[in-house]
């Protein structure tokens, strides 16, 4: 299926220290996809990621402190949102993310079937799929969003998502900044967005060090958990009117 | 324990709780900010609930009463919130330091940049907006069409400015890092509209 013409699409491609790898993904994405554009959010990185971005003068943003990976995305965001696209695609900068998949990804949100499609590596099973801690791990992040707010995702942490022009808007405005993944799909979901999963193949990281640990987990899973749980309780109004208008406009 | 202190208790954890969902709400606590205050709120309703709990740490302790250990608890607690509230300030203020200075410099570069350029932009102050613009290849629509005569120029400094908040971060590429794939960087003509508005706005 070819990628409609007119339908203008932003890769966000948010990077830190990831000197070994974004060159890989950038070339990738500039001599095999070029019907995307793309921005890479250099989210002050401490190694030579900036400086391979100039010499090859891939379309970057550098951000003058870390804000982290919700930040960094959320950046990417704005700049979809400044810049009027239709649809922005989160797409890690470390090699793990397809890009053969992003026509996938944006396949449900083109054909206006949803707002937000997320490339899961769980609907089909194929590919890299994580170790058993953190599958179990998101196995119960997955079912606590379904009870908070209905959302039926397997991947809930997966950062290989498409969002369309009123969700590009909705996260620009605010979006999650520690671990953000899980708890974005409960803030859209509320304001009711309609969210499909698209199943995907991911790789597992080529090079350099991921920012996950064991310490880490821990609070990734009470942080989210709470953090979700939270959620449910701070925008039940909103949600529901949404989620109402939502259903009366399509019907 | 009496039982009016455990009804205290949980009075304080409902109040707490409802208090900080609030402010969430309202945006003006992040939700990361607020986990400390609901388990805290939360131990102090388990304690509420299990005094066993207070009355055994106090034994241990050799305090004479549990009551007492729950203030120690508390006073503890908070200590140990202040001490990374006060890294937190720390981090901010270096972070906030930093962000200065780097805004700083890309003004003064952008400055330079177009400092040419403002001599011939001085001719043209009175002259509708429009043609200002043109000559800066605005290729975002939205502000092209901001533009109406007489102030336009202030007005379009005005309406792209909102846009020109977030860009403390886009300008600090230099200006030739448009992407093979991406036609779309009109960071530059962006910061060029900012500039030529932003030059008469700041001799006044």
């Amino acid at each position: 299926m070819k990628a409609d013409s007119s339908v203008k699409a932003l890769i966000i491609i948010p990077a830190y220290n990831e000197a070994e790898n974004i060159q890989k993904v950038a070339d990738r994405l500039i001599t095999d996809y070029p019907q995307y554009d793309y921005v890479i959010v250099n989210d002050s990185s401490k190694d030579e990621t900036a400086a391979i971005c100039r010499q090859n003068h891939y379309n970057f943003v550098t951000l003058p402190i870390n804000l982290g990976i919700g930040g960094g995305v959320q950046t990417g965001y704005k700049y979809a949102l400044e810049h009027g696209y239709d649809i922005a695609v989160q797409h890690d900068g470390d090699g793990q993310h397809d890009p053969a998949y992003i026509e996938k990804v944006i396949q449900p949100l083109a054909e206006g079937q949803a707002d937000i499609a997320i490339g899961s590596r769980f609907l089909n099973r194929e590919g890299f799929q994580s170790s058993a801690g953190r599958r179990a791990g998101i196995r119960f992040l997955s079912l606590l969003i379904r009870l908070c707010c209905g959302a039926r995702v397997k991947d809930v942490t997966s950062g290989f998502r498409a969002v369309n022009r009123k969700y590009i808007r909705f996260y620009a405005e605010d979006y999650p900044s520690d671990y953000p993944e899980p708890e974005a799909i409960v803030t859209a979901s509320l304001d009711g967005a309609r969210i499909r999963e698209v199943p995907v193949v991911m790789r597992e990281r080529e090079n350099g060090v991921s920012s996950i640990n064991l310490k880490r987990s821990v609070y990734y899973m009470v942080k989210v958990s709470i953090a979700i749980m939270i959620c449910r309780m701070t925008r039940r109004r909103a949600g529901k009117r949404a989620r109402k208008a939502a259903e009366g406009g399509e019907l | 324990m009496t039982f009016t202190f455990r009804v205290v208790l949980i009075v304080v954890c409902a109040l707490t709780c409802w208090y900080t969902l609030r402010k969430i709400r309202k945006s003006q606590m992040q939700i990361e900010d607020s986990l400390f205050w609901i388990i805290l709120s939360f131990g102090l309703a388990g304690i509420s609930i299990f005094p066993r709990a207070a009355e055994y740490m106090a034994e241990m302790l050799g305090i004479l009463s549990p009551a007492n250990f729950v203030f120690l608890a508390v006073i503890f607690l908070l200590l140990m919130k202040v001490f990374t509230l006060t890294l937190k300030y720390s981090q901010l203020e270096e972070k906030l330091k930093r962000l200065v200075q780097r805004l700083t410099i890309e003004e003064g570069k952008r400055r330079g940049r177009e400092g040419s350029s403002d001599a011939v932009r001085e001719g043209e102050k009175e002259s509708p907006a429009a043609a200002a613009l043109d000559s800066t290849k605005v290729k975002n629509e939205e502000s092209t069409e901001m533009i109406c005569g007489g102030g336009g120029r202030l007005l379009t400094v005005l309406k792209t400015a909102p846009g020109l908040g977030r860009p403390a971060l886009r300008p600090l590429q230099s200006g030739s890092e448009t992407g093979a794939a991406s036609a779309r960087t009109d960071t530059e003509a962006v910061q060029q509209a900012a500039g030529t508005g932003g030059g008469p706005h700041e001799s006044r």
